[in-house]
């Protein structure tokens, strides 16, 4: 899959995973990676920048297996960034859609 | 690439940020790589699978708009899964690197051995210098001595010839009358001594300060190699005795803290230490003026 399509839309993907339920880093990789084929350091860099921008929150958690994990949780700006993000996602995709129908009807 | 040295390359990228935030951004892909260990992958294929580090590092900062450092290899972007280039990458910088150390290190070597060359000849040339104007003296002189000789010689020589041509002409003039010509001849003859004469005047002019000039250069020759060694010498035993005077101060710096320990646990030592401060601090301070007696070579 194209890198520049995939890194557009990993934002919303991730968004979203961690708008169901509070996640750590390598569960988050795994969720996205479900959906879409994705470089796994590239999921780091966006938490980070996700968190920097207040869209996450995080906080630690004891895990039974090795050290405390760093949980990240969508804050309220987070919820309204990820419904925008959805909008703009959906109104691309159908316009993508028509242009791409009405170009193979003119063929 | 081992986890260790990942994340010591990736620290390297994230120098600019704060401490914790580096110690957090590490520790996350630590984590990661282990669970991923803990799944069964090695830890080869665990990093190979993030990519080029410089390019992963670039994505952690834009996170904080801070740009990478350096756009110098553009080229590193192409490979996603292939570790060759990387480790070609890799491989190439660190031969670079030990390249350029081991050059830098020839040129050190290089000149300071040159330095000792330039330093160990300054006797042989000023040797040299002491020889060749000596050489230049003595041609000089044998060659004023030559010409003086020369000068006389012809002198010697002119009134032969001119009483042997005289008499060929007068000869000539008995046979073929032609005695106006030959007192041509002596008149110019006579002309001819009397510009060599002048000549040899103007030579015994310029002998001595030719012969002044080059004892002056000798002179100046061996008065410099007598102040090299001098100042050799002096700056030897200036250094000497500075380290021994620093030394004895050390030895009585010895004796001045055992001995201090001994008068504090009650044995009549008091003055004996106090001697023994003096001592050291006049040594020391010995040891210090010393080193300023050092002497360098004037520049002009």
């Amino acid at each position: 899959m194209n890198a520049q399509l995939k890194k557009g839309v990993l934002e919303l993907i991730v968004l979203e995973s961690v708008r169901k339920r509070d996640m750590y880093g390598y569960e988050l990789v795994e969720e996205v990676s479900k959906v879409i084929d994705v470089n796994e350091g590239t999921i780091y860099p966006l938490l980070k920048r996700l968190t920097n921008e207040h869209y996450f929150e995080t906080y630690l958690r004891e895990s039974t297996e090795g050290p405390p994990r760093k949980y990240y949780h969508l804050t309220a700006a987070g919820v309204l960034y990820r419904d925008s993000l959805e909008k703009e996602w959906s109104e691309l995709q159908k316009r993508v859609c028509k242009f791409l129908r009405s170009a193979a009807q003119e063929e | 690439m081992k986890k260790q040295e990942f994340l010591e390359e990736l620290k390297q990228y994230l120098h600019v940020l704060e401490d914790g935030e580096q110690e957090d951004i590490l520790q996350e892909y630590e984590q990661h790589i282990e669970m991923k260990i803990n799944k069964g992958l090695s830890e080869e294929e665990a990093i190979r699978d993030f990519g080029p580090v410089r390019e992963l590092a670039g994505e952690i900062l834009e996170a904080y708009h801070v740009k990478l450092e350096g756009r110098e290899d553009v080229e590193e972007k192409a490979p996603k899964k292939g570790l060759k280039k990387p480790v070609l990458t890799c491989v190439f910088r660190v031969v670079h690197g030990v390249n350029f150390q081991v050059k830098r290190a020839g040129k050190g070597l290089f000149k300071g051995m040159k330095g000792l060359w330039v330093f160990m000849g300054k006797p042989f040339r000023l040797m040299g210098k002491v020889l060749s104007s000596w050489k230049e003296n003595v041609q000089n002189w044998q060659r004023n001595r030559k010409s003086l000789a020369g000068t006389y010689e012809g002198n010697q020589d002119a009134p032969e010839d001119r009483t042997e041509r005289s008499e060929g002409l007068m000869l000539c003039g008995e046979d073929k009358d032609f005695s106006k010509n030959g007192s041509e001849l002596h008149h110019r003859n006579k002309n001819m001594l009397e510009e060599k004469t002048r000549k040899k005047r103007m030579k015994k002019g310029m002998v001595l300060p030719m012969l002044a000039k080059g004892i002056r250069r000798m002179c100046y020759g061996i008065l410099s190699a007598v102040c090299w060694t001098g100042r050799l010498l002096w700056n030897c035993g200036v250094v000497c005795a500075a380290i021994f005077s620093g030394f004895i101060g050390l030895i009585f710096l010895y004796l001045f803290g055992m001995l201090l320990v001994l008068w504090k646990e009650g044995y009549p030592l008091g003055g004996v230490v106090l001697g023994c401060m003096g001592a050291v601090l006049c040594f020391l301070s010995l040891a210090v003026f010393g080193s300023t007696f050092y002497r360098k070579k004037r520049q002009h």
